[in-house]
């Protein structure tokens, strides 16, 4: 019972002060509509990472623009039926390991279509 | 006890961290949008009086989540809080992890996040709808101007 009672307290402790990351997926001035309905010529992914550190408790919040990383990394506008994968890869993984969660990278892939400005053509 | 503590540690870590979770919004049509933006003071009197809010959240079990994605459709998600795709006017979604999905990650090779999708239902379709009730009901309501 001794030995028990310590370990037990840890685990309630861990399990209580534990927080993973939150990821936010949302617009900041654009609208992203959530279903295609034609118009769109050209389909996109675009890979993204935040980085969060003391088991996810640190941002707390981190918030995925999606209108800006969008046309930040392609240069397209006006996205649409926008799949989100939120993942954590190999290395990624090898890294919280190993730093026993004090650095908790994660990643996203956002997939979708999008307008290509006229100029990318010529 | 340090040994102990790293390996409980890492066991969370390694069943927690490691999920791979997919929002796909197949096979749902909507006129809707990302965000929550109530940018029309007159929207943010609607969604407030109508009650046209809606927050929807589910456990997500992901098994082997470091090698094999686990796809969540935003149809089912919004069938939870059983709204129709079509009914949607904009909306937003986290993902993100607790105490339960810690406490549910001592499941051997199984890991657990919470997705959520918050937004408002289409004040028009509502508007439509509550118009065709009164039609039915034939009831008539004088709205103040």
């Amino acid at each position: 019972m001794k030995r028990f009672l310590p370990f037990s307290l840890f685990f309630v402790l861990v399990v209580l002060l534990f927080g993973c990351a939150r990821i936010k997926y949302t617009t900041r001035e654009k609208r992203v509509e959530i279903f295609e309905h034609g118009g769109r010529n050209v389909e996109f992914t675009v890979i993204g990472r935040k980085n969060f550190y003391l088991w996810g408790h640190f941002p707390k919040d981190s918030t995925v623009y999606l209108d800006e990383v969008v046309h930040q990394a392609t240069g397209y506008f006006d996205p649409a039926e926008i799949s989100i994968e939120d993942f954590q890869s190999f290395p990624q993984f090898l890294a919280s390991f190993f730093s026993i969660g004090l650095y908790t990278p994660r990643s996203y892939r956002i997939k979708g279509y999008a307008i290509r400005p006229k100029q990318y053509d010529q | 006890m340090i040994n102990k503590i790293l390996v409980f540690l890492s066991f969370i870590l390694v069943s927690c961290g490691s999920s791979n979770i997919l929002l796909s919004p197949e096979m749902c049509a909507s006129t809707g949008t990302w965000a929550v933006d109530y940018s029309k003071v007159e929207e943010q009197q609607l969604v407030k009086q109508r009650g046209l809010g809606f927050y929807i959240t589910k456990k997500v079990w992901t098994p082997l989540g470091l090698f094999k994605t686990h796809t969540v459709y935003l149809r089912d998600l919004l069938k939870l809080g059983e709204i129709e795709c079509s009914d949607v006017y904009n909306l937003d979604y986290t993902v993100y992890g607790d105490w339960q999905d810690a406490l549910r990650s001592f499941v051997p090779f199984m890991g657990s996040k919470t997705v959520s999708i918050s937004g408002t239902i289409d004040p028009i379709t509502k508007t439509r709808e509550y118009r065709e009730l009164i039609r039915d009901s034939k009831i008539i309501i004088y709205e103040e101007e």
